[in-house]
């Protein structure tokens, strides 16, 4: 459906994105993840056909971006991480205006703008001027904006950012809604977003991709090591020391209770080593209460931090 | 062809706001102090000089916000990702803001029904000073669009415009001090009013609208390619 292939962006000497190359599948959400500046917004400007790339190509269905533009910007709809919408427009003249923009025939266009406004939740806003209505429902005028032309490939750039908890959970349902009919890629800083959205996820750092994989996948990948949380009430330096010394146990962080009335100690043990039984048996043979175990799985956040840390300096996985 | 698109939201947008009101008025306003001290003769002349004054200051207004405003907003986004062609998108945006100037002429049809009432007035010559005021200032509107597209600032954009437009109403000052060189003659060819006099005068001479045209497609085409190559 859309394939990056090599994609190379310069600003001047500043290399924005780097050799880029990933597909994205027929009815698939893929999330674009990756820290602030990590090429994210400019990756997407280029498959839209905003920005031209430096080097390499990006096909929409088969029509390069670079040379059918106009094919590409039809099958594709687009909200940038700025709804771009006019406050002195209502809802459902702005939609119109899009509508026709986008090149929907005249005698579809109410069909589709009704269709879009019921799909993102707006009907009852419709007749409000974009000026008076709260950043969350901007946010979906801005999706509505993008499905009314019924696109083959949705690009969502950082769908979520600055809206509130609850805005947040709602546009998460319609991007998961849209998933049905869409074939998605969305952008974003946050993990919980991707991990609640997304097949797969392409990371990018400093414009280049650090990893591709499904969500499954990259978990798998980081639970080479297992780490243990274990909450005692007894001395913490102490019990650090006794537990570094149990079999299999790699490193053992303790965190003093205020009050010194208990510890939490962060248990890294080695890939595949089970050291609770360990834990226990220490815990006993010393006296303290065991309060509390419990394996950390490994988040999306974790994994990123790892991914992201090891790219940019070999060293220093060795050493943690 | 989607300058109908564009040029419908931009209509609606500037008629909807409260600024094409007050500016228009106010240059009615001063239209008519200016007007009330100098209409001696019933062919609407002074009215035009009068005018011609005047739009240095509407214009830069009126065209201030076309393009700078999409890209403070973000909306450039939407228009440059759609499957609209560049040129459509500017298209539309100036036939906006010369709809707006046509609503400022209509309202200026008073000053003809106030000479017909007193006088006997050439209808003729007051048609060719509206069509060279027309061509006058879709030439000043091709000049405020395209320095709308150099800046994401409207009022860096009112500020090249204004400036823009004093350069070819004095660039015939040069040609006096150029007198004696052809030179002279380049100058006083770029000056918009020496292609204005014939209008004002009755004549339709065609090296005055090769003139206008020529201003006016220039300035539109370097508006799209000031937008395609600001993507680079």
């Amino acid at each position: 459906m859309v394939e990056v292939d090599g994609v190379t962006k310069f600003y001047g000497d500043i290399k924005a994105v780097d050799s880029v190359s990933f597909t994205l599948k027929q009815g698939e959400i893929l999330g674009l993840l990756g820290p602030n500046a990590a090429g994210k917004t400019t990756l997407m400007r280029i498959i839209t056909g905003f920005l031209p790339a430096s080097r390499g190509a990006v096909r929409v269905s088969g029509y390069d971006v670079f040379e059918d533009p106009m094919q590409v910007k039809r099958r594709v709809g687009y909200l940038p991480e700025q709804p771009p919408v006019y406050p002195d427009m209502t809802v459902r003249q702005y939609l119109r205006f899009v509508a026709e923009l986008k090149g929907v025939p005249r005698r579809d266009r109410r069909a589709r703008v009704d269709e879009a406004m019921d799909m993102a939740g707006l009907a009852h806003v419709a007749a409000r001027l974009i000026a008076n209505i709260s950043r969350g429902y901007r946010q979906r005028v801005g999706i509505a904006q993008a499905v009314v032309h019924r696109p083959d490939v949705l690009i969502l750039d950082e769908p979520t950012v600055g809206l509130d908890p609850e805005q947040i959970i709602e546009i998460r349902e319609l991007i998961k809604k849209l998933g049905r009919a869409h074939t998605i890629m969305l952008s974003s800083h946050i993990l919980p977003e991707v991990s609640a959205t997304c097949d797969r996820v392409v990371i990018l750092k400093q414009g280049r991709v650090v990893a591709i994989d499904t969500q499954d996948g990259l978990r798998r990948h980081a639970e080479d090591s297992a780490t243990l949380k274990a909450e005692i009430s007894g001395p913490a330096k102490d019990a650090a020391a006794r537990f570094a010394a149990i079999q299999g146990v790699r490193k053992v962080s303790p965190i003093e209770w205020p009050g010194g009335s208990g510890a939490t100690l962060i248990v890294d043990a080695e890939p595949g080593a089970d050291v609770r039984a360990g834990i226990f048996d220490c815990c006993v043979d010393n006296g303290w209460k065991l309060l509390g175990l419990h394996r950390e799985q490994a988040t999306l956040e974790q994994i990123f931090l790892k991914l992201t840390a090891a790219d940019s300096a070999p060293g220093e996985e060795a050493s943690a | 062809m989607k300058t109908l698109a564009i040029y419908k939201k931009e209509v609606l947008s500037l008629f909807v706001s409260p600024i094409a009101y007050v500016s228009m008025a106010l240059f009615l306003f001063l239209l008519s102090y200016l007007v009330t001290y100098d209409m001696n003769t019933s062919d609407l002349r002074d009215v035009f000089s009068a005018m011609s004054i005047l739009m240095i200051f509407f214009i830069p207004m009126a065209t201030m916000r076309t393009m700078s405003e999409e890209m403070s907003r973000g909306t450039h986004e939407l228009l440059l990702t759609s499957p609209a062609s560049l040129a459509s998108i500017v298209a539309g945006k100036f036939l906006a803001v010369m709809t707006l100037v046509i609503a400022l002429f209509l309202c200026t049809g008073q000053y003809a029904v106030i000479a017909a009432m007193y006088g006997k007035p050439d209808w003729m010559l007051i048609s060719t000073g509206y069509l060279g005021m027309l061509l006058l200032c879709a030439q000043f509107v091709a000049i405020g669009v395209f320095a709308s597209s150099l800046t994401s600032n409207q009022f860096i954009a009112a500020v090249i415009t204004f400036v823009a437009l004093l350069f070819f109403i004095a660039v015939d000052v040069l040609s006096y001090i150029f007198e004696t060189v052809s030179l002279g003659s380049v100058f006083e060819h770029l000056a918009v009013f020496t292609h204005f006099q014939d209008f004002d005068r009755g004549l339709l001479d065609l090296s005055h609208f090769i003139y206008y045209f020529g201003m006016i497609i220039l300035f539109l085409f370097l508006t799209v390619r000031n937008l395609e190559t600001r993507r680079w």
